[in-house]
């Protein structure tokens, strides 16, 4: 009987750890979905044209993100981690850095064989540069979406039919909103300005790694404690028949 | 081997000052490390953030003045040092850089929204007005600062108050600065 309590109270002390042991794996990647405009310079049409875009283009999906500013980081080295948070394989990432008025694209392995790096700067200078320094948006992400589909399919030798999407695009520039609408939530407040936690969080995760850290010391005394007083130890019989206690 | 009491009297005792030593400079370095691993991230997270505003203001204002501009210089003076992750500059500097950036942020952006080319430029206008005074003090996490002062203060009266903690310091365990430009 007291075994089986030493053995229940294990597995209810492993089976409890098992929540915080997978809680970082669990964790949202950090890009998801086909559009992430954080700076909100971007129309809801763009968003939708661009999910239809990328269900006709077959092996790929364009991702386009937008930030104000990145507060000093390379954006291509940026574009490239948020390309390998979401899809490193076969995505394309388009940052757009509204404030810093800076731009990069990353390319996945398989779309990188079909747009090499001359070609991608040719693409993004004719097709995304002059609207997007005029702040048209819109219209260069519109451009930009449509001229990297059209090009990734000729290079595969696929066709792909482009009717019908950003046909609704203003040609008008997208004026910058006029006030920064703030957030109630610190922590996503924080994500929009710096692009990760808030201090307090960090700290959070820090004391739960050391609960993590401790928890993991119980166990260990656990079991020792178990292994010293509990387990049932084998009978040594030194003695046989009746005779006195040998020694050796 | 012929068995002498006092020889054997001093190995014990090496042996047991060696112990209190090693397990005195062990703890107390263990401890500082956890905190140092715990608050110092937080505070870290807040200078880089700082130094991420004043950046970012930089980029704005470039496009407005000149870069030997004075208001910009001290921006630029003050990120360089929040912005250190090598150890150039103490804590006592950083805090004190943190506290310059506030007055010398609140000057550039002052400057910034009298510009006609700001004021004529939608997008800057609303940065200089809304989205950098906000990002700036944001950035400024106050409590993140007292929080790592208070575990840092009791860390070091509780090191300099005890036997051990003395032992430890005398083997190269040393106290936390304080966040403070004093």
């Amino acid at each position: 009987m007291r075994r089986f309590l030493c053995v229940l109270a294990a597995a209810v002390l492993c089976l409890s750890l098992l929540p915080a042991a997978f809680a970082e794996e669990d964790a949202a990647p950090l890009l998801s979905g086909d559009v992430w405009d954080m700076a909100g310079v971007l129309g809801d049409t763009t968003a939708a044209d661009l999910a239809a875009l990328n269900d006709r283009m077959s092996g790929g999906r364009l991702m386009v993100v937008t930030r104000h500013f990145l507060g000093g980081k390379d954006a291509g080295a940026y574009a490239r981690e948020l390309l390998d948070s979401a899809n490193p394989e076969g995505g394309a990432v388009l940052l757009m850095v509204i404030g810093e008025e800076d731009y990069a694209l990353a390319l996945g392995e398989q779309i990188a064989k079909a747009l090499p790096a001359e070609s991608q700067q040719s693409l993004l200078a004719r097709n995304f540069r002059t609207p997007y320094l005029n702040r048209a948006y819109d219209e260069a992400v519109a451009d930009f979406a449509l001229a990297f589909a059209g090009q990734v399919s000729r290079a595969r030798g696929e066709s792909i039919d482009l009717d019908g999407l950003f046909g609704r695009i203003s040609l008008s520039a997208t004026p910058a909103p006029q006030q920064w609408s703030g957030k109630s939530d610190i922590n996503a407040m924080w994500q929009d300005f710096f692009g990760e936690d808030s201090p307090e969080n960090r700290t959070d995760r820090g004391r739960e790694a050391d609960w993590e850290g401790g928890l993991g010391t119980l166990i260990f005394w656990a079991f020792i404690i178990y292994f010293l007083f509990f387990r049932k130890r084998k009978r040594r019989r030194y003695d046989f028949g009746h005779g006195p206690r040998r020694r050796w | 081997m012929k068995f002498r009491p006092a020889a054997a009297f001093v190995l014990m005792l090496l042996m047991l000052v060696f112990a209190v030593s090693f397990g005195a400079y062990q703890g107390w370095n263990r401890e500082k490390a956890q905190l140092e691993e715990a608050e110092g991230a937080a505070l870290n997270a807040m200078l880089r953030a700082r130094a991420e505003s004043a950046y970012n203001l930089m980029t704005v204002a470039k496009r407005h003045v000149p870069e030997s501009d004075g208001d910009f210089q001290a921006v630029r003076e003050c990120r360089q040092v929040l912005s250190d992750e090598k150890g150039a500059y103490t804590l006592a500097q950083k805090a004190a850089a943190n506290e310059s950036l506030t007055a010398a942020a609140n000057a550039l952006l002052t400057k910034l929204e009298g510009l006609d080319s700001v004021r004529q430029d939608s997008r800057d206008l609303m940065y200089v007005q809304s989205l950098l005074p906000q990002m700036l003090k944001e950035s400024n996490r106050t409590a993140v600062g007292a929080a790592y002062n208070e575990a840092a203060a009791h860390f070091n009266q509780t090191m300099t108050g005890s036997l051990s903690g003395a032992l430890a310091r005398r083997l190269g365990v040393d106290v936390l600065p304080l966040f403070s430009a004093e």
